[in-house]
C-alpha cells in the first residue's frame, strides 16, 4: 500500500503541453481512475507515475518520497498494458516469473509467488500455455498475475479491459473490484467506460488538456459537478443543458429566463454573479419528468424519438431553449409517441447552474 | 467425364506451375547430370542428358587434385564469420533504431538509407583504398568487413523490430530488466524469423561473392570457392564435366541451407506487409 501525490506535474512533448500542472492526492488502498476524453492525458499521467515518461516540472510522491528521478523498477509499481504486453515466447508461468528472476529471486520463492498469483486468478492450469494458446480473458488475467507477483506498492491499470467483449468485460470489470478487495492495494486505473469508472472507484479523477478538472468520490462528482465539462462527461446518458439568462435572485436561490421568455426557478445561489448574466442550466436525464399540463417550472417539448430499454424508456425531445436534443430517462416502458407535444419538468433542486466560464454555482442548501 | 470451371482452372494452374518447375530445375539438374559424366562426355552432340556410365571421377579431382575442400572450408568459415557479424551489427543497429529514443535518429536513419542509392562497385575501389592503408588486405578480416553492416540489414531488422509492441519492452523495463537483458529475453526472441532471413541473406551472399574476394585476396590459400572456380576454370577451360561438379559443390550448401530455413525465411519477409 501507498499513498501517492502528484504536485504541479507538467510536460510536453515537441512544445505540446498534454499535462498542465497536475496535481493529485492518492490515499493508501485507494481505487483510483482517471477519465476524459482521447486526448486528455489520462494515460500520459498514468505512464508519467509508471516512470515510463519523465516530467518537465513538478513532483511525484509516494509515501512522501520523490520518485520522479528514480527509474520505474525501483518505484515498487506494477503496471497492467492495455494490449497485456505478454512476453509471446514464454509461458504464462515464466511470463509471471519473469519479474521475480530479474530481482534475483531463489527458485523456490518464484515458484511459491506465481502458485499464489496463479491461484487468486484462476491460471493453475493455464501456467504452460503460451500466450497464442489463451482466450482475451486469460490473457488479461495473466498481465494482472505479472503485476501481482511483484508485490507492487502502486497497482496501475491502463485501460486493462478495452480488448475484451461486452460480457467479459462486466466479468473482469468485477475480478477487479474483488481483487482490489482482496489486495487492498492502492490502484490507479484509467479507462474511458463510465460504468467500469463509477463502479470501480473509490475516486475517480476528470481530466481534460492535460489538467485535473475534478477529483472525488463517483457520487460527489455525478450530484456536485464542479463544471460544467465535467457534468458533461460524467454520466450516461450526459446531462442536458439548456442556456439562459439570470433574470432575479430570491430566497429560493434565482430565477432563470430561458431563450423564449420561459423562467424557471432554479436552487443556486447567484454568488458574485450580476442578475442578467448568462448561465447554462445542466439536469441530469433521470431528474426530467414528462407531464401534459401546463405547471411551473416546466417547459414546452417535442418528443423526436424513444427508445425502449426494458426497464427504463430514453425520450428524446426537441426544445425550443437548447440547440441539441434534450433526453428524458423515464421508468419502465414509458407510453409516449414521436412527435408528441409533451412538457418537460425540471425540478428545482435538481438543476445545477454553470456560469458563462463554465463554472458551476453553489446549490442551495437543502430546507 | 466433365469438369467445373475452378477445377478446370485449377488443373491449368497446375500444369502451368509444373511446366515453369521444370523449366527451372533443369539446369540445376544437367549441372549434377554432366557432374557424373566421364571427362568429355557432355561435349558430344547432341548432349547426353544422363551419364551414360555414372562416375564420381569430376569429383575426385576436384578435391584431390584441385584442392577444392580448402576453398570450400574457407568460403564456409569466411561466409560463417560474415554471418555472424552481420547479424551482431544488424540486428543491434536496426533494433535501436526501431525502439530506441536518441537524439538524430531519425536523421541518421534516412542518410543511411539514402546510401542504398550508391552501387557497391564504386565504393570498392574506396575501400580497398583503406583496408590498404590499415594493412588488411589479404586478410579473411579485410574480406568480412564490408559485410559486418549494411543499409539494408538494418533496414530490414528495423522494419521487423518496428512490429514489436513497445509496450512489452516497457512492461520488462518496468520489471527492472535491464536494456541488454531486455534485448536477449524479450526482443531476440521475437526477432527469430528476421534473424533466420537476414542470416541466409548474408550467408548466401558472401558464399556467391566473387568480385570483393577477388580484390582482395591474392594468396591462393586464401581463395573463398568462387575466386578458386573462376581460376580453375581458366585452366580447365574444356572439362565441362569438372566444372559443373565444381558448380554443384558451390550450389549444394546453400541450396540445402535455403531449402531448411525457408519456412522461416518467407514468414520473415512476409511479416509487416500483412498484419496479424
Amino acid at each position: 500500500m501507498a499513498k501517492l501525490s502528484l504536485k504541479n506535474v507538467s510536460k510536453t512533448f515537441s512544445e505540446t503541453e498534454v499535462i498542465s500542472g497536475a496535481s493529485l492526492d492518492i490515499t493508501d488502498g485507494e481505487f483510483a481512475v482517471f477519465v476524459g476524453p482521447s486526448g486528455s492525458g489520462k494515460s500520459t499521467l498514468l505512464r508519467i507515475i509508471a516512470g515510463l515518461e519523465e516530467i518537465d516540472d513538478g513532483e511525484i510522491l509516494i509515501d512522501g518520497v520523490d520518485v520522479a528521478g528514480i527509474a520505474p523498477a525501483q518505484r515498487g509499481i506494477a503496471m497492467v498494458f492495455q494490449s497485456y504486453a505478454l512476453y509471446p515466447h514464454m509461458t504464462v508461468y515464466e511470463n509471471l516469473a519473469f519479474g521475480l528472476k530479474i530481482a534475483g529471486a531463489s527458485r523456490d520463492e518464484i515458484e511459491l509467488a506465481v502458485k499464489s498469483a496463479a491461484e487468486t486468478l484462476g491460471l493453475v492450469d493455464l501456467l504452460d500455455r503460451r500466450p497464442r494458446e489463451l482466450s482475451g480473458g486469460e490473457r488479461q488475467r495473466t498481465a494482472i498475475g505479472r503485476a501481482i507477483v511483484r508485490k507492487p506498492r502502486i497497482f496501475l491499470f491502463d485501460e486493462p479491459l478495452s480488448n475484451l467483449d461486452a460480457a467479459l468485460r462486466l466479468k473482469m470489470r468485477h475480478e477487479f473490484a474483488r481483487l482490489h478487495d482482496e489486495l487492498n492495494t492502492t490502484m490507479i486505473y484509467v479507462t474511458h467506460d463510465q460504468a467500469e469508472a463509477m463502479t470501480l472507484a473509490d475516486r475517480i479523477v476528470v481530466l481534460r488538456n492535460g489538467r485535473v478538472e475534478q477529483s472525488g468520490p463517483p457520487q460527489d462528482l455525478y450530484e456536485r459537478p464542479a463544471n460544467r465539462f465535467v457534468a458533461g462527461f460524467i454520466g450516461s446518458p450526459a446531462m442536458n443543458f439548456f442556456d439562459g439568462t439570470i433574470s432575479e435572485a430570491n430566497s429560493a436561490g434565482m430565477l432563470v429566463q430561458l431563450k423564449g421568455g420561459t423562467k424557471l426557478q432554479i436552487a443556486a445561489m447567484c454568488d458574485g454573479i450580476a442578475i442578467g448574466a448568462n448561465v447554462a442550466i445542466g439536469i441530469r436525464p433521470e431528474h426530467l419528468a414528462i407531464g401534459r399540463e401546463a405547471k411551473p417550472n416546466m417547459v414546452d417539448a417535442v418528443v423526436d424519438l424513444t427508445e425502449q430499454l426494458g426497464s427504463r424508456t430514453l425520450i428524446y425531445v426537441r426544445t425550443p431553449h437548447a440547440a441539441n436534443l434534450s433526453v428524458i430517462e423515464a421508468p419502465g416502458n414509458f407510453p409516449v409517441r414521436s412527435g408528441e407535444a409533451v412538457q418537460i419538468y425540471l425540478p428545482p433542486d435538481k438543476c445545477h447552474v454553470f456560469d458563462v466560464d463554465g463554472f458551476a454555482l453553489p446549490r442551495c442548501p437543502a430546507p | 467425364m466433365r469438369f467445373s470451371a475452378p477445377t478446370r482452372t485449377g488443373a491449368a494452374a497446375t500444369i502451368g506451375l509444373f511446366t515453369i518447375a521444370v523449366i527451372a530445375l533443369f539446369p540445376l539438374f544437367w549441372m549434377l547430370s554432366v557432374s557424373l559424366m566421364l571427362p568429355g562426355e557432355a561435349s558430344n552432340f547432341p548432349p547426353p542428358l544422363l551419364p551414360k556410365y555414372p562416375t564420381l571421377t569430376n569429383y575426385r579431382a576436384l578435391f584431390e587434385q584441385a584442392h577444392i575442400g580448402r576453398y570450400f572450408i574457407n568460403s564456409l568459415i569466411v561466409s560463417s564469420f560474415a554471418t555472424v557479424l552481420s547479424l551482431s551489427f544488424n540486428v543491434t543497429a536496426g533494433y535501436a533504431f526501431a525502439k530506441l529514443d536518441f537524439k538524430g535518429r531519425d536523421l541518421v536513419f534516412r542518410l543511411m538509407l539514402a546510401t542504398l542509392v550508391i552501387p557497391a562497385q564504386v565504393a570498392m575501389i574506396p575501400l580497398f583504398l583503406m583496408l590498404k592503408t590499415i594493412g588488411l588486405v589479404n586478410t579473411w578480416i579485410g574480406v568480412l568487413i564490408p559485410f559486418a553492416a549494411g543499409t539494408f540489414g538494418i533496414f530490414l531488422v528495423r522494419q521487423y523490430a518496428l512490429s514489436i509492441p513497445t509496450e512489452m519492452i516497457e512492461a520488462a523495463r518496468m520489471e527492472g530488466a535491464s536494456e541488454l537483458r531486455i534485448f536477449r529475453s524479450i526482443v531476440l526472441p521475437s526477432l527469430t524469423p528476421v534473424l533466420v532471413t537476414l542470416g541466409t541473406f548474408t550467408f548466401l551472399a558472401v558464399w556467391n561473392d566473387f568480385f570483393w574476394p577477388l580484390i582482395v585476396l591474392t594468396d591462393e590459400h586464401k581463395y573463398t570457392l568462387p575466386v578458386a572456380l573462376a581460376a580453375l576454370s581458366r585452366q580447365h577451360v574444356q572439362d565441362v564435366e569438372l566444372m559443373m561438379a565444381s558448380a554443384v559443390v558451390t550450389i549444394a550448401p546453400v541450396l540445402v541451407l535455403f531449402i531448411a530455413l525457408q519456412r522461416f525465411y518467407i514468414r520473415g519477409l512476409l511479416i509487416g506487409s500483412v498484419k496479424g
